[in-house]
């Protein structure tokens, strides 16, 4: 069966077929609530923040540039929304500005051996995180994750370019320092294990 | 030859194929620190790179999708019902609070005059003494009657003070009434 593109499925979205915008909702329904779930942390809030990013989606069909990439219009609106959701809630699960203060308690050795299986490391990366700033988180997850370009990460969280690069080093530098215990003990988990 | 800093490590990892990459790759290679320092970085960005996120269940998937499409779709109410509605529920709540506050103060100068009537009249009513006494003389005799003594003697029906003064020791002073309607006489000596 021959796949329609995502230009074709958004125009037909837009005339009102419900199964075209299906179709669209299917394809890209996880890589957005992947994009939410990065900046707001939490999963029901980042199911709050994908519907509304959804609605805006669905919403704005009718000016989506069909000779642009779908996916990368789409998580500009769901990066906002996310944004939107957690300014909404006015929840921050880790200060920003606190976040030497946090390295300190995550770089423990102890605490950091103590948590070696594959579960724990999905909560330590969901804590480290947590220790970036909002426009951080959204920077990192737009260019990491989803390898969007700094031009398009500008767009979406609506600064310059040189911003979005001084928000992915310092997120990186901050990973790095958060991840460093983990490194070693993962590394020790290897060589005991391997 | 340029000190490498953070940004350059991320540039680096994110921008392989940049000219600066390559000039940073040569001195990395002169420079096992420096190396290490990239590698620290690379495996930390790696593995949050592996750490995968949680994904909707399929039954949230359907229920996203119809409540989405319900509220954007073409059968949905235009997006700005939501703003009119709101605003509407915000002015009309407004518009009432304005309403009640008039009439309250509208009111309270009201309220006022009758707070300061009710503080002109008395807490008890004192019901005015007509007839306060009545003293009526017969010879050595006088009688002293009236609402007066009836307040004094209220136990006492009809009570009249009679006082002699024919007695040269001194005057004798005597109530005279009934009680029980009329059945028993009642006489003091004062």
């Amino acid at each position: 069966m021959q796949t329609s593109s995502d230009s074709t499925l958004a125009r037909a979205a837009a005339n009102g077929d419900q199964a075209s915008a299906g179709q669209l909702y299917h394809r890209y329904a996880d890589r957005i609530f992947a994009v939410c779930y990065r900046v707001l942390l939490d999963h029901a809030s980042a199911k709050d923040g994908s519907q509304e990013a959804w609605i805006k989606i669905f919403r704005n069909l009718a000016r989506y540039d069909g000779s642009k990439s779908f996916v990368a219009w789409a998580r500009t609106i769901a990066v906002r929304a996310a944004i939107d959701e957690h300014r909404k809630q006015g929840r921050r699960r880790k200060k920003e500005t606190d976040n030497e203060f946090v390295f300190e308690n995550i770089q423990q050795p102890e605490s950091a051996r103590r948590q070696t299986d594959e579960n724990a490391f999905e909560l330590k990366v969901h804590a480290c995180l947590g220790l970036l700033s909002e426009a951080q988180r959204a920077a990192f997850t737009l260019r990491h994750y989803e390898g969007a370009a700094y031009a398009e990460i500008a767009q979406a969280l609506q600064c310059s370019e040189g911003t979005v690069k001084t928000h992915i080093h310092r997120a990186a530098r901050v990973l790095r320092k958060a991840l460093a215990p983990y490194q070693e003990v993962m590394e020790h988990h290897e060589e005991n294990h391997g | 030859m340029k000190k490498i800093t953070d940004e350059d490590f991320v540039a680096l990892y994110y921008e392989a194929d940049s000219p600066r990459a390559a000039e940073l790759r040569e001195q990395l290679q002169a420079s096992p620190q420096l190396q290490a320092q990239y590698q620290a970085l690379s495996e930390a960005l790696d593995q949050m790179r592996e750490a995968g996120a949680p994904a909707l269940a399929p039954h949230e998937k359907v229920e996203q999708f119809e409540a989405a499409w319900a509220k954007a779709g073409p059968n949905a109410a235009p997006w700005y019902y939501g703003l009119l509605h709101s605003a509407w529920k915000t002015s009309s709540v407004f518009v009432i609070g304005m309403i009640c506050g008039i009439v309250v103060t509208m009111n309270a100068p009201a309220q006022q005059d009758h707070k300061s009537e009710s503080r002109q009249q008395p807490v008890l009513e004192v019901q005015p003494v007509n007839n306060p006494l009545v003293i009526e003389q017969f010879d050595a005799f006088q009688t002293v009657r009236g609402e007066a003594l009836d307040m004094v003697y209220s136990n006492i029906e009809d009570p009249v003070l009679v006082i002699d003064s024919s007695d040269p020791k001194g005057e004798k002073k005597v109530i005279h009434g009934t009680s029980e309607n009329g059945a028993i006489q009642v006489v003091l000596n004062l």
